[in-house]
């Protein structure tokens, strides 16, 4: 991103964008059981996370702002399949504008500092905090709960997931981002046109990290 | 390939075929709003059959839609047993169940209904409008809204949809593979999550590039001639119809 003057279109990037608010409402409907807690794991906020980490603060913000403004208009894309603007005012709308806040802070630490493991972690960390710091006081508005009730049904049961997905996007992140970096953003035009070929990208990846940690 | 005919036009030449899009849309968001207000089961059903007038009308195949909805069959079945468990409130009388709450049950029936409904008129909306129109209508609809780049954002709402079924394409793909090698057996969610997340993440990435290079290919830009719309006085009486199921649904009194 760095090398592109900001005001220019980038059709790659705003594709990506696209991208990945449709991963994000792919993400609401793909439940994953955990067994250590009776909350399944959602996968919408792991896309979110996964999307400040690729796309950086500004078209991170961008694709879920996107995806907010399609529940807005009445598709049935936050989770569990609610919409409109009363999936805002309700319990859970401190969440769904956590996810602005998160998003943001993690492009923007990702952005801010060289790709590493640790930098990560600590970036999706912080991101999730601001995302609780946000939801759990609007939870607690809304229905009019005291602090220990908000934090039972607002955090507590989100905790192993969480946990469960911060890891999983590091995984991921530690695979797929280099690639992607080489293919979009720091560089306008692959070095090779990568997209064509039917290697696998996660074997081709993987030597690259190894070296670079 | 997993066959997906929800969220795909079908071509057909029906009043809804022809109606203007624009008013199309406002139906929509007309008919999801009337529904995320209806609480009695009066609401339901207006609704219920303002979609299934639509549906008939379209003329889309309903055998098909509906066996396309088993996966969100699957999303109001967890959602309804977890609210049933979930929400306290006062046991049903002879219900064979224990811990089965009323309110939880009403609850959940409310939600599926709700779910239901907006996905039907979503699955109508998109089966008679072709994405071309819709990015077109979008466009239209932001070009007094300030600030917003209109033909880029309806370009990204165009290719989410776009996505959308590729994504569940591969999802449904990829998971009937590593189900013939036994992967959901693995208990371990970090394994299950990056097993699922890495291969539809890079393959759905090498398809996003596809789509780049075929649209700088074929000259991609922002300024294009404007869509000319025509409406028909059919339209504003669907239109009104719309209106009608909204109002009804707001002021019919909820028993």
């Amino acid at each position: 991103m760095s090398k592109n003057p900001p005001e220019a279109f980038n059709l790659r990037m705003t594709v990506y964008c696209a991208l990945f608010t449709a991963l994000i409402i792919i993400g609401s409907y793909i439940s994953i059981p955990v067994p250590i807690g009776p909350v399944p794991i959602v996968l919408a906020d792991f896309f979110i996370m996964t999307a400040g980490l690729f796309l950086g603060c500004k078209y991170g913000l961008v694709s879920v702002a996107l995806y907010l403004g399609l529940g807005i208009i009445g598709l049935p894309v936050f989770a569990g399949g609610k919409a409109g603007l009363a999936a805002f005012f309700g319990p859970t709308g401190g969440f769904l504008a956590g996810y602005l806040l998160l998003v943001a802070l993690v492009g923007w630490i990702a952005g801010k500092t060289r790709p590493a493991v640790l930098t990560h972690a600590l970036a999706l960390m912080a991101g999730t905090l601001l995302l609780y710091a946000a939801g759990i006081p609007w939870l607690k508005l809304v229905t009019g709960m005291a602090w220990g009730a908000a934090l039972t049904a607002g955090l507590v049961p989100f905790i192993p997931g969480t946990i469960i997905k911060i890891i999983a996007v590091l995984a991921v992140a530690r695979v797929l981002l280099p690639q992607f970096r080489q293919r979009s953003g720091f560089q306008q035009y692959p070095r090779e046109s990568v997209s064509l070929s039917h290697r696998a990208p996660a074997a081709d990846a993987a030597p690259q990290i190894n070296k670079g940690d | 390939m997993a066959p997906v005919t929800f969220f795909h036009c079908i071509p057909r030449d029906t009043l809804l075929h022809r109606m203007d899009a624009r008013l199309k849309l406002l139906c929509l968001v007309l008919l999801s709003v009337a529904v995320s207000f209806a609480v009695a089961p009066a609401h339901y059903l207006a609704a219920l059959c303002a979609v299934m007038a639509a549906l008939f009308t379209a003329e889309l195949p309903l055998p098909a839609l509906l066996k396309d909805m088993k996966i969100f069959g699957v999303i109001i079945a967890i959602v309804l047993v977890v609210d049933a468990f979930s929400i306290p409130g006062p046991p049903i009388p002879n219900f064979p169940v224990p811990g089965v709450s009323l309110p939880g049950v009403v609850t959940g029936l409310r939600f599926a209904g709700r779910l239901t409904i907006i996905i039907m008129a979503c699955a109508v909306m998109t089966g008679t409008t072709s994405l071309l129109t819709f990015k077109n209508v979008v466009e239209w609809y932001l070009r007094p809204v300030p600030f917003i780049p209109e033909a880029r954002v309806a370009m990204m709402i165009n290719l989410t949809f776009v996505f959308i079924p590729l994504i569940f394409d591969q999802y449904v793909e990829m998971m009937s593979a590593q189900k013939a090698r036994c992967a959901d057996l693995r208990k371990n969610p970090i394994r299950r999550i990056s097993f699922i997340v890495l291969p539809l993440l890079s393959r759905t990435l090498r398809r996003t590039d596809e789509i780049v290079y075929a649209m700088e290919a074929r000259c991609y830009s922002e300024t294009r001639t404007r869509p000319r719309f025509k409406t028909h006085p059919a339209d504003w009486l669907i239109l009104a119809a719309a209106a009608a199921a909204l109002v009804f649904i707001l002021y019919y009194p909820c028993a």
